[in-house]
């Protein structure tokens, strides 16, 4: 008998519901099997927490007297976009304070940006704003200095075009002499260590690898705030290898995520600044997957060592985008700290926090078996069948 | 021997970093990298004993203890670490030195030997307009400012830095292995890492 969201979402409602984490299922499968389970289990938490350089907000700080129509401005020397209404404004994570010198002194420190700022208001801390615009009849401004917090703005809408990557690269550094600096951390030459940035097990879309629940319109557990998917995220593709659970095996499906700021917790919501690449923002994510059939159970039950994930060289191959991938490993090798690339010993370290994503998982468990989140039935699919575009630099033949 | 001692002083006294830390290093041959090895192999110590015959007694007297160095530009050609060796018999260990002509002089040491003689040298060097801070912490792992994200781990040359358990992927810092490289310092995106000094040590005095 399948189930459907109108019977979970009751059963919530009763404190009924029957919630475990993506990683508790896994056990819980093995002991009981699928057809035990499926009987038991309503709903599996999933959950990430990690850099996602594509995020930001939108604010609106409401109407200083006489009025302004901001031309620039700035949050704490940090430049947001003010190409919209008069005191709307967007904030990106990746934004880099006013003067930064970026890496001009290889490699730059990036200590605040976008994303420390969008940090700042979350926990509450007072924050400048300095604004500036040509004036007109109606918002005779010229200049704006002011102190402001999440407490004092309109409305703090995070607004994230691409989070909850389905799967990502490991980076290694195959150059023999230097030392790179990327989004990934710094890598050492020689493949001395590698990175990997997801949560494996316990992350939302390797549990539904065909987004069979997560779609557009499914609510999410957004840095502890109720937030929802509101489109597919950018470079979202169902182009890619998979394994024959249908995991896939490199970056796919991505997702654009809302939630509204001032009910976050600013301890999933964590300023980053990644030497030599630039200033960030770390996010926690939680979206539950109700079990509504045995399919979508079992996907559930994917474990680390199912999961595989391409090693690409960051110093040549991603730069140039040639699709090379020098070997492919699962994420139980990658979380024991060592991996073996051509018999070569490679120290593993992670990008994402599988103890803030674990703790993510509970806390939505939590919230579910209490009543204080409730499901909501996606409205549209993520597209099924979409290719990646690549950018082919042309001349303008009419010149 | 060595090996035992360290052993038993991790067991008795895991984070007793305060207090002397009497031989928490032990004397380590100078030509086996020591701690550098300890957490691939733990045997590691007493396989190269077993090669080279050192005299590896640690009297009880002994103390260890950490200090930061920075020297004013025109000690930067002083030989003040012989110095110290030669009429003060202590063992220096030098952990990070950063020693540019013209520049900058700066360097974290550990001393090892008698606390008299310790006092001494350090009044030597402080006779020399060196300036000598003491770590009252060293390298820090602030748990919260901390994601667990772990990208520190692959950087610590030491081990310092680990995680112990596998399933629940928590970082864990043992300050006893830290040499106070400052490369977790470097790396971690969210400044959870930071040690004692005032500013930044790598810059001019």
């Amino acid at each position: 008998m399948p189930k459907t969201y109108q019977e979970l979402n009751e059963k919530i409602k009763k404190g009924q519901a029957v919630v475990v984490t993506a990683e508790e299922i896994i056990d819980i499968v093995e002991k009981e099997g699928i057809d035990e389970a499926y009987k038991n289990i309503d709903i599996v938490t999933t959950a990430t927490f990690g850099t996602m350089c594509s995020s930001g907000c939108f604010l609106n700080f409401g109407h200083s007297k006489p009025k302004i129509r901001m031309t620039e401005a700035w949050l704490n020397d940090v430049r947001i976009y003010t190409g919209i209404a008069a005191v709307d404004a967007y904030l990106g994570a990746t934004e880099l304070q006013h003067n930064d010198p970026g890496n001009r002194y290889f490699p730059g420190e990036f200590k605040y940006g976008g994303g420390h700022v969008i940090e700042d208001l979350v926990s509450g801390k007072d924050v400048q704003l300095f604004a500036l615009s040509y004036a007109t009849d109606e918002y005779p401004r010229r200049e704006l200095r002011t102190m402001i917090n999440i407490n004092t703005l309109n409305q703090a809408t995070m607004v994230n075009p691409r989070n909850c990557y389905q799967n990502y690269n490991v980076a290694v550094n195959a150059h023999k002499e230097h030392t790179i600096y990327t989004y990934m951390g710094a890598l050492k030459p020689n493949m001395q260590n590698a990175t990997y940035s997801s949560a494996g097990q316990l992350s939302p879309l390797l549990n539904d690898p065909l987004c069979k629940t997560i779609g557009i319109g499914t609510k999410v557990w957004l840095a502890g705030a109720p937030g929802h998917i509101y489109s597919q995220g950018t470079q979202h593709t169902t182009d890619c290898k998979r394994t024959k659970n249908n995991v896939p095996e490199e970056g796919a499906a991505t997702l654009a995520l809302t939630a509204d700021m001032k009910q976050m917790d600013s301890e999933f919501v964590r300023g980053a600044s990644i030497k030599g690449y630039g200033a960030s923002l770390a996010l926690g994510i939680g979206i539950p997957i109700p079990i509504l059939n045995k399919e979508i159970l079992k996907s559930t039950c994917v474990k680390d060592e199912d999961i595989y994930a391409p090693i690409i060289d960051y110093s040549s191959d991603y730069p140039k985008r040639l699709s090379n991938t020098i070997a492919k490993v699962n994420y139980k090798q990658l979380k024991s700290g060592q991996i073996r690339i051509n018999n070569k010993k490679v120290k593993t370290s992670s990008m994402s926090s599988y103890p803030k994503a674990k703790k993510i998982a509970s806390i939505l468990k939590k919230e579910i078996q209490t009543g204080k989140f409730t499901l909501n039935e996606p409205y549209e699919k993520l597209p099924q069948n979409q290719p990646f575009k690549q950018l082919e630099i042309r001349d303008n033949k009419k010149q | 021997m060595t090996a035992k001692k360290e052993q038993d002083k991790e067991t008795k006294h895991p984070n007793n970093s305060k207090d002397g830390r009497v031989g928490a290093r032990g004397w380590t041959p100078p030509n086996t990298k020591g701690d550098m090895n300890n957490n691939n192999n733990d045997n590691n110590n007493t396989d190269t004993q077993d090669k080279i015959q050192y005299n590896t007694n640690t009297p009880n007297n002994l103390k260890t203890k950490k200090f930061q160095l920075r020297y004013p530009k025109k000690r930067i050609k002083d030989p003040s670490i012989y110095y110290i060796i030669k009429h003060y018999n202590v063992i220096p260990n030098i952990l990070r030195a950063n020693i540019t002509e013209k520049q900058i002089g700066f360097m974290i040491i550990e001393l090892e030997g008698k606390e008299k003689n310790i006092e001494d040298s350090i009044t030597y060097l402080k006779s020399r307009g060196i300036k000598v801070n003491t770590f009252k912490t060293g390298t820090q792992l602030n748990k919260n400012k901390c994601t667990q994200c772990s990208l520190c781990i692959a950087h610590c040359p030491t081990g310092a830095l680990h995680i112990p358990d596998k399933k629940t992927m928590e970082i864990e810092f043992d300050r006893e292995k830290c040499i106070e490289c400052r490369a977790c310092i470097l790396v971690c995106p969210f400044g959870a890492i930071n040690d004692d000094l005032n500013g930044n040590p790598d810059t001019d005095i």
